[in-house]
């Protein structure tokens, strides 16, 4: 038995190894490479002296800078809380009304992943655009005569960035509700819970792993997005991500960049520390 | 600082997806490693002959169909093409140790900081017998005063793209762009440096001031001008915009406007007063160029009358190569603004490296952006 | 098999009409499609019983229990409980309350707060919640346990809480799916026992499906025996046992030795058939059935009412095949000479040696004990 399982870890180690050096090379290391960036100080014409420099992280407190982190934050959840809200009911409706479609549904919520990002969300400029298909329907529908002012807005830039992360809502979501037993549904309702009450008291909190996860899923991309507030916003909804790139770029500011890179990860860490807590074990049930 | 790097911008629905193009090479902003798919090979520094190979770092779709197939016939040097998309990339590739390249095309102020910060080689103007042909206005120009390490491949001006149609004829001053009837309606360009610059200009000042003073003035003009706008652009995204009306005012490279303009009759090109911006590609060889030999051969070919024609042609913007001024297509040179008087030269000013001050000017453009 | 009180022979169709009606089902059918899952069902379920629905699987038993609970709505057919119409009314406002199969506890809370669930859904005040939850924990004897939850609970102790989470509604009617079948037979037997005495305790109409014959004859006060969405037979258990209204309910419940014949004598109740193995039977006939002379019929005997020797009405000449010792009892298969087979069970009450296999003996049985089976 010993022999056994001892053979048995030894295959478990030899095929994390691939992955351990891969996480290795590849994350960990660029990881303390920005952490050391951070504490170095930037040549005036690009590269980086290493050494213990805390002025980039003071320079992170600069009101600018932290209003566009504030910002960032309010932008990400605004757009994890707009993919839960329109990604839970259609989980919902695949998993419990899609019957034999499930797979094909959840297959069509994945199909936007076939393109790159970046030509999806130029395809909105397209569509939004001032003699776009939204606008020609709108003026055609009577809604308007003049083109609306659809895109370079910070509403664009939004419902970018939620068109953009809903499958990584939409998917975990489905596979939280797929494993969801529907006699726990019944019994509920026979215990005089109607539909409403059944939804958020059983349904709802069983399927809080998939919220966590997709809610995760969707956050950490929102709040480091800097694509689509420049090819949506029109560069006027600065988000950490852009800051973050400018200074990778055109400042030539790799210090600050990494402190700024740091300063999110850190905040990220921290949101999500307090959502887990906060939602992971708050009980729904108990009033 | 970014001007072109538009992979795909011939074609009516490739032009649109361009601006997908220039946000895709901005993705590689943060990708530092150095790029070795043009492989360094033995040969050249040991003073024997060199490999019948070049690699050429370039801005995307910045050469004719005819270029590198010419200099391949002519001299049996094969190319290969590897693309950046801003100065920074470029600058960071090469600090970071980037090797294999042979010639990179940096803009102006980018050759004085790359001089400064001793990445690019002298030239050998022995091999360069070509240097004849570019003007005297393209030579010796501050951020390379002898043209030691550079000589030009394409240069340009920065101006105003607008609806001649729908706004009239504009009287010649930045104003227009400040200019509240036309609210919504304008544009300018994702640069800190060209967009503030806008703003010094307007003010009467230099576009490489340090002036602390003068440079919260046009951060109070850019604040106003902020709610004016659509936004700020790529200068390949601003294009589609005016062309399709969205806006009518538009912040952007001359060959964007020519590109337009030969597509579009309403529209028209202002090199506004009191001061603008001339800008200049240059090309350069990286220390640790695997074949300077071929880098040279490969810069005098450039400055051929008939290849720098052909390229100008294709790439709208303008050729410091004066012997191929015969040769330019004469529609292009009949476009407002490409054949300048020599005169306009006096007030096109040239963008330089300011130092510690350039993050000052990052400072006050995210500032203005986020007002 | 439960001892009943009844000295009598039982009667067939012991309705008391004094009893107020629980459930009643009128005409129900339920169609998936255009298979007809419970066809033309009628029952009515008294209030106060511990009524059985028992069939094999796929006889309609179960989903005829959700028709009550209100999670399918029968095709045809109306449905009252406590004498209202449920047609229309969703699950959660019909007077019923189920435990499920494999218990359905809600898995993200503690047994106090599953326990409590339909109380909280009725906004029972706080303290009245308190107070009925640890009752009802103590009633299945979960004290103690309120603070865990399912994943940490045994089949047993799931059992109970899927119990108390059901009675502390104080429901009109409790429907229960099979919640003892996934228990091992020692713990179904002590929970059998243990249903019977809280039903007896709370009073609650209790509907108990089971495809258990064994679970349904202790528990039950009546059962509907069902099989093809059809009820064959609605009786006590006894009346079940021993007056089997057909071949399907002779056989289900219990094991039966069956004799076809044609009938020779019809006097009353009282009948006479030759058997296939030309062996005349004496049998009765059940209330209310009228059999003819010369009529194809069949006679169910019990094996524990055979016995060895001649001393009854029915006598005949049998081979011993195998011997099976039960504890109990012992189990002898024998065969008649053509290889029909009889079996018979013997008391091992006494130390009376029985007969070897391979031996050829006279085993006999009385009249009254044998019945003619109807269609």
């Amino acid at each position: 038995m010993g022999e056994k399982g001892r053979g048995w870890n030894l295959g478990l180690a030899g095929l994390l190894t691939p992955v351990t050096i891969w996480l290795g090379l590849f994350f960990l290391i660029p990881l303390l490479l920005i952490l050391a960036y951070s504490f170095g100080t930037s040549g005036v014409y690009g590269g980086i002296t290493l050494g213990f420099n805390p002025g980039n992280y003071l320079k992170v407190f600069d009101p600018l800078y932290l209003q566009i982190i504030g910002r960032t934050f309010f932008i990400a959840a605004l757009t994890t809380l707009l993919c839960l809200a329109l990604g839970y009911p259609l989980a919902y409706f695949i998993v419990f009304k899609g019957y034999r479609r499930r797979n094909l549904l959840i297959l069509l919520v994945m199909v936007p992943f076939w393109t790159s990002l970046l030509i999806r969300a130029y395809s909105w400029v397209v569509i939004l655009s001032g003699n776009g298909i939204a606008n020609k329907f709108l003026q055609f529908i009577g809604v308007t005569d003049e083109p609306l002012t659809l895109i370079f807005t910070p509403e664009a830039v939004l419902m970018g960035m939620v068109y953009s992360y809903l499958p990584f809502m939409i998917l975990p979501l489905y596979a939280s509700l797929e494993k969801f037993d529907t006699r726990l549904k019944e019994a509920a309702k026979d215990l005089g819970a109607s539909r409403w009450q059944t939804f958020w008291r059983v349904t709802f909190p069983l399927s809080m792993p998939g919220v966590i996860a997709g809610s995760i899923l969707v956050f950490i991309p929102s709040a480091g997005e800097f694509v689509i507030p420049q090819l949506l916003g029109g560069s006027r909804t600065v988000m950490t991500g852009t800051l973050i790139q400018t200074q990778f770029g055109a400042a030539r500011d790799w210090a600050f960049g990494s402190a700024l890179s740091v300063m999110l990860a850190v905040l990220l860490l921290a949101a999500i520390l307090f959502y887990v807590r906060r939602v992971g074990t708050d009980k729904l049930e108990g009033m | 600082m970014q001007r072109r790097g538009t992979s795909i911008s011939r074609g009516k629905f490739l032009k649109m997806m361009g601006a997908a193009g220039v946000a895709g090479s901005t993705l590689s902003v943060l990708s530092c490693q150095p790029n070795t798919s043009a492989t360094g090979g033995g040969g050249g520094s040991g003073g024997g002959p060199e490999e019948k190979e070049l690699a050429l770092y370039n801005w995307s779709d910045y050469v004719a169909g005819s270029t590198i197939p010419g200099f391949q016939k002519e001299t049996g040097i094969k190319v290969t093409q590897d693309f950046f998309a801003s100065n920074e990339d470029l600058l960071g590739k090469l600090q970071a140790g980037a090797t294999g390249y042979d010639v990179i095309v940096p803009s102006d102020y980018m050759v004085a900081i790359m001089v400064k910060s001793d990445v690019i080689q002298k030239l050998d103007k022995s091999k360069i017998p070509n240097i004849k042909n570019v003007g005297e206005n393209y030579m010796g120009l501050s951020y390379d005063p002898n043209n030691e390490y550079s000589l030009p491949y394409q240069w340009g001006t920065t101006g105003i793209l607008y609806n001649k149609k729908e706004v009239g004829k504009l009287d010649s001053s930045w104003d227009a762009m400040w200019d509240k009837q036309f609210e919504g309606k304008m544009a300018m360009l994702a640069d800190s440096r060209e967009t503030i610059g806008a703003a010094l200009y307007k003010l009467g000042y230099s576009v490489n001031s340090k002036n602390q003073d003068q440079l919260q003035e046009a951060e109070a003009e850019l604040k106003k001008q902020q709610p004016l706008l659509r936004g700020y652009f790529a200068s390949t995204e601003v294009r589609p915009l005016v062309m399709n009306g969205d806006i009518l005012l538009g912040h952007v490279y001359s060959g964007d406007a020519f590109l337009a303009m030969s597509e579009n009759e309403d529209l028209d090109y202002l090199i506004p007063n009191p001061r603008a911006t001339r800008w200049t590609d240059n090309m350069s060889i990286p220390n640790g160029a695997p074949h300077p030999d071929n880098a040279n051969k490969f810069i005098n070919y450039i400055l051929d009358a008939k290849v720098g024609a052909a390229l100008s042609n294709y790439t709208y913007y303008n050729t410091p190569n004066e012997a191929s001024l015969p040769d330019i297509d004469p529609a292009l040179k009949d476009l407002p603004g490409y054949t300048l008087a020599s005169d306009i030269f006096e007030r096109l000013e040239v963008i330089e490296d300011v130092g510690k001050t350039t993050r000052e000017y990052e400072r006050i453009f995210t500032e203005v952006k986020s007002a | 098999m439960k001892e009943r009180p009844t000295a009598q022979k039982p009667r067939e169709g012991d309705q008391d009409s004094r009893r107020e009606v629980a459930v009643a089902l009128t005409g129900i059918t339920k169609r998936f499609g255009e298979f007809a899952v419970v066809d033309d069902l009628n029952l009515e379920i008294w209030e106060g019983e511990f009524f059985s629905l028992l069939g094999p699987s796929g006889c309609g038993k179960t989903t005829t229990l959700r028709m009550i609970a209100g999670f399918e709505n029968p095709t045809e057919g109306v449905i009252s409980v406590a004498g209202e119409p449920v047609r229309g009314v969703p699950p959660y406002r019909r007077p019923v309350n189920t435990v499920f199969q494999s218990y359905a506890i809600f898995p993200h809370l503690n047994v106090f707060d599953n326990v409590a669930f339909g109380l909280r859904r009725a906004r029972v005040p706080k303290d009245e919640i308190q107070r009925r939850v640890v009752e009802a924990c103590e009633m299945v004897q979960l004290t103690g346990f309120e603070k865990r939850r399912s994943a940490q609970l045994s089949g047993g102790q799931q059992q109970r809480v899927a119990l108390a989470r059901a009675l502390i509604n104080r429901p009109k009617v409790l429907l229960l799916d099979e919640p003892l079948g996934a228990l091992d037979l020692k713990l179904r037997k002590e929970l059998q026992l243990e249903l019977r005495n809280l039903q007896h305790e709370v009073g609650i109409t209790f509907v108990y499906v089971t495809h258990d014959q064994e679970e349904a004859l202790t528990m039950s006060d009546r059962i509907a025996v069902m099989n093809e969405g059809k009820v064959q037979q609605i009786a006590d258990p006894s009346t079940l046992y021993e007056l089997p209204k057909n071949h399907f309910v002779a056989n289900f419940i219990g094991q039966i030795n069956l004799f076809s014949g044609e009938l020779e004598s019809v006097d009353g109740g009282r009948v006479t058939l030759r058997s296939g193995e030309g062996i005349k039977i004496e049998a009765l006939v059940r209330n209310g059935d009228t059999p003819e002379i010369g009529e194809q019929v069949q006679a169910a005997v019990r094996p524990e009412k055979i016995r060895f020797g001649e001393t009854g009405e029915n006598v005949c000449s049998v081979g011993v095949r195998q011997i099976v010792y039960l504890g109990v009892s012992t189990q002898y298969i024998t065969e008649f000479a053509d290889g029909t087979r009889l079996v018979l069970y013997q008391q091992n009450a006494h130390d009376s040696v029985g007969p070897e296999v391979g031996e050829q003996v006279n085993v006999s049985w009385d009249a009254n004990h044998c019945l003619i089976l109807g269609g």
